[in-house]
């Protein structure tokens, strides 16, 4: 076998690009939400005809997430795709895609994605810190992949969970009764084999492709929100582009995510067809279980409604037919 | 009078060194020996006990840099001292400037990582520490690590004028 | 070689031979190496800097030196001696094995050859020279012997590649059980060889039942400490970073209320000087993750893998190959930042040639371990020199035939890998 060390280089020469954009993400490109970098870099040195190249650096290969994302507010990196998860260190608003059984499909997500006036507000999140969003990529949505199999939130209880660096998510545990530890995702497989953890709060999708079902080995998929890649840039950067440079790069960025979020529903049935043949089990929490989830996690709604904006949280509520 | 400035910051910082790496490391060690005794015997863990120790590290090593320039004990290659050993004293000029220029280097940037932090409001996720503390360690570290390294230079300046007049 | 990668490296070799401490050295390189071949600025790296400390795989760096600060503030190492002595110190260069056991055993709790030169060196090597062992074998024994302190596990060179490869850091730690006993066993062969060979020269008395049994009451609490790090870390119970904390209470407590060898207003001072002992450790971390993230910029270890992979094609001579390479790094590295540097190198290419991680991981360390006593940066060479007011020259050639019979175990576990992996297995660590 061949080490796939070249297998995302670009096929052209870049070094007469006019325009260069660093671009970067902390998860594996296997993933096609985050693939979909590779793409917009080949799509935009197309469609610019060679004038901007778009250097995509995934990996964590510049650090942690929050970590890339100062680098990106300090304007050492032009762009991101960052987790919804660790948006909300900066753009409180963000937290709204992990609000709990919000928007928890496909469908959902397809639905808020083509409410324009809805949408374009969570994007402009950052924008007072001088970043702007264009659009979404999606890495599946959030369940647990456990050491010991969980079929009830007894169960959950008894599960030392990694959730991400992100208030959201942290408050949501809280209000579950649940047991988090907060740390980067590149410390995850030690923490993971020494079992410093017992489970992640992750999607299917990352915890297939990044093997962390090696050691966990049971998956519930509670479904309670869809994990997003947000594609976000600084915004003086963009600004410094020619008006018509600018426009060919958001319409190639919102072709190429649209085409990218449809990838990802397939890919979740591929990992779990993958998942379950290499043993993985998968254990479903009853209805009564996950409404008391849904019970309890209302209150991350309410605590969070202040910072997202209340008025248009509710509007997102009722367009997505959210109740408490 | 330079001399004297010097050593009673000397005294302050070392009381402050001493106290912060002893607390430091005893709130560490008691906290994670504790979070080991609940998980063994109740099932149970602290959930902010991670995250304080992490901080904990960085607290430590940056404040704990400091020390290890007072006592000259920051890890070295000295082998080209061993092998021309009248190159001593050029060499240990050459240690002492990049440690100065490190420390400046590091407290500029360090201010400015800080001061990002202020402006965007983070916080760590468990404790809600806001990030801007933490991060003014670096600053700290470098404002202590230049003037311990000024310190070493003027005890080495006076130890050799002294040793001449002896002579 | 491009012009730039050479600038970086007369860069980096400049500074660390004009003796700029070895963390600024990295990352004096890092920030030429960003302001002259990239377009980052330089808070990156002061973020990098920052963010590199806050990483709970480090927290069980801190915990195993405060372990051995207390055990060699206290009385705990002198009663390992003395215990290793009543064992094994009537044989012919019986002194010698005592040291060479006691090096192991201060190994098995200590995770850093420094710490252990200094704490077995410092007292074994004037009891030699004065029970007529020549210098140049009980200086030669004792640069070489206290390898074991890295060799043996709990090891920070193991912690650190864990910690970049991912792999289970107890699974790991099991690996080293297996070189550091076939070390101990060649090096007390030697030295039983040697003390047959000049006959002038007299052992202490065989000692009676009961004066083993009297070391072995005397160290008993002391004794226990490895036990309950590695059955701890051996049954599940514990997590070696758990472990890390246990032994350091454990300790603490047998020499403040059982031994009673050291006093409440000495636990400051161990604390103090234990983290700053880390600091310096643990900035070279730092500065190895700046200098790392100039290097994957530059897209470096990938360009190495490939070459490597294009030029080697048989595992065997991929292994050869890199433990000369890691032999002769190690002559001019620092174990911290060679784990450091290297690992990213050469974790990408362990698949291609179906290399295991875990048994790579146990090479470097001990390709590493030997480093400590290779010249010119050799830094065991330094500290037993300087307690015998030798140079350079003389320790080195003392240590010659010791570093010798380590490589020879470190060749064996590289051509059987099962030697080393069988017991991490056994166990139930996942190393495949
Ligand atoms: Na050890
Ligand atoms: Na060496």
């Amino acid at each position: 076998k061949k080490p796939s060390l070249a297998k995302w280089k670009a096929n052209f020469d870049y070094s007469g690009a006019k325009y260069k954009i660093k671009v970067s993400n902390v998860s594996h490109p296997a993933i096609k939400g985050v693939f979909a970098g590779f793409a917009i870099r080949d799509a935009l040195w197309k469609a610019t005809k060679g004038q901007i190249y778009f250097e995509y650096i995934p990996f964590s290969m510049l650090g942690g997430e929050v970590e890339v994302l100062n680098q990106l507010q300090m304007g050492a990196i032009q762009g991101m795709a960052v987790s919804s998860v660790a948006s909300t260190n900066l753009g409180p608003r963000m937290g709204l895609v992990n609000l709990p059984f919000l928007i928890n499909s496909y469908e959902k997500m397809d639905k808020f994605a083509g409410n324009k006036k809805l949408y374009q507000y969570f994007l402009d999140g950052m924008k007072h810190q001088g970043i702007m969003g264009l659009d979404v990529t999606a890495y599946g949505r959030y369940g647990w992949a456990t050491t010991i199999p969980v079929k009830t939130i007894a169960d959950a209880k008894k599960v030392k969970f990694r959730i991400a660096e992100a208030a959201v998510n942290k408050l949501l545990y809280k209000s579950w009764g649940f047991n988090p530890v907060v740390m980067p995702w590149p410390d995850v497989p030690t923490a993971l084999k020494q079992g410093v953890i017992t489970g992640l709060d992750h999607t299917l999708i990352v915890s297939y492709l990044t093997k962390k079902f090696e050691v966990a080995k049971n998956y519930t998929p509670v479904n309670y929100a869809q994990g997003l890649f947000i594609w976000i840039f600084n915004e003086a950067w963009f600004k410094s582009l020619p008006e018509d440079l600018q426009k060919i790069f958001v319409k190639t960025i919102h072709e190429v995510c649209a085409d990218y979020r449809n990838k990802c529903k397939t890919q979740e049935e591929d990992a779990a067809a993958g998942a379950k043949k290499s043993g993985v089990k998968f254990w479903d929490l009853s209805e009564a279980d996950l409404g008391t989830l849904k019970k309890e996690g209302n209150k991350v709604h309410e605590e969070f409604a202040d910072q997202i904006g209340a008025e248009y949280l509710k509007e997102v509520q009722k367009f997505l037919g959210y109740s408490e | 009078m330079f001399g004297r400035i010097l050593n009673s910051l000397d005294k302050a910082m070392s009381w402050f060194e001493e106290w912060t790496l002893y607390l430091a490391v005893m709130v560490g060690l008691l906290s994670l020996f504790i979070n080991v005794i609940l998980r063994y015997f109740f099932h149970y863990a602290l959930a902010w006990s991670e995250e304080l120790i992490r901080e904990i590290i960085i607290l430590t090593t940056f404040i704990g840099l400091s020390t290890a320039v007072k006592n000259g004990s920051m890890i070295t290659i000295d082998a080209a001292v061993q092998l021309i050993p009248r190159l001593r004293k050029t060499f240990a000029y050459c240690s002492h400037i990049a440690v100065l220029i490190f420390a400046i280097l590091i407290a500029k940037l360090g201010y400015e990582m800080a001061l990002m932090q202020a402006r965007t409001f983070q916080k760590t996720i468990i404790l809600e520490i806001p990030l801007v503390i933490l991060y003014c360690i670096l600053p700290l570290m470098g404002v202590m690590m230049f003037i311990r390294t000024i310190q070493v230079l003027y005890k080495s300046y006076m130890e050799e004028k002294s040793a001449k007049r002896e002579e | 070689m491009e012009l730039s990668y050479l600038i970086i490296l007369l860069v980096l070799l400049g500074c660390m031979a004009a003796t700029v401490p070895v963390f600024l050295c990295l990352f004096f390189t890092a920030v030429i190496g960003f302001l002259a071949f990239t377009d980052l600025p330089l808070l990156v790296l002061a973020q990098s800097l920052f963010r590199s400390m806050d990483k709970f795989a480090l927290v069980v760096v801190l915990f195993f030196i405060l372990c051995g600060n207390i055990m060699t503030s206290g009385s705990i190492v002198t009663k390992l001696i003395r215990f290793a002595n009543a064992v094994v110190g009537w044989l012919p260069g019986g002194l010698a094995m005592a040291g060479i056991l006691a090096c192991g055993m201060f190994g098995a709790i200590s995770g850093s050859t420094v710490a252990t030169v200094v704490a077995i060196g410092g007292f074994m090597i004037p009891a030699l020279v004065e029970n007529k062992y020549e210098e140049k074998f009980a200086l030669g024994c004792m640069t070489a012997a206290p390898n074991l302190g890295v060799i043996v596990p709990p090891s920070i060179s193991m912690i650190l590649y864990s910690m970049i490869s991912a792999v289970s850091l107890e699974g790991l730690f099991l690996t080293g059980f297996v070189p550091g006993i076939l070390i101990m066993a060649g090096m007390c062969a030697y030295s039983f060889i040697w003390a047959l060979r000049n006959p002038g020269f007299v052992s202490a008395p065989k000692p009676t039942w009961i004066e083993v049994g009297k070391a072995f009451r005397e160290g008993f609490w002391a004794l226990m400490l490895p036990v309950i790090i590695f059955g701890g870390i051996f049954s599940g119970a514990f997590t070696a970073n758990e472990a890390a904390v246990v032994a350091c209470v454990y300790a603490l407590v047998v020499e403040l209320f059982i031994h009673k060898s050291m006093k409440f207003s000495q636990v400051k001072g161990v604390m103090v000087n234990s983290a700053v002992t880390s600091a310096t450790l643990l900035i070279i971390v730092a500065g190895a993750t700046c200098f790392g993230r100039y290097l994957t910029m530059e897209a470096i270890p990938a360009k190495i893998s490939e070459a490597v992979v294009a030029s080697i094609s048989q595992p065997w001579l991929f292994l050869l190959t890199t433990n000369i390479l890691l032999l002769a790094i190690g002559m001019f590295m620092d174990i911290i930042s060679a784990t450091l540097i290297l690992g990213p190198i050469f974790l990408p290419m362990l698949d291609y040639y179906g290399i295991n991680a875990v048994h790579f991981g146990l090479l470097m360390t001990v390709n590493l371990a030997i480093g400590y006593c290779t010249p010119p940066l050799g830094v065991s060479l330094y500290i037993t020199g300087a307690l015998t007011n030798r140079d350079l020259l003389f320790t080195s050639k003392a240590v010659m035939p010791w570093i010798l019979i380590q490589i020879t175990v470190l060749i064996i576990m590289t051509y059987l890998p099962d030697a080393v992996l069988w017991l991490p297995r056994m166990v139930g660590w996942s190393v495949d």
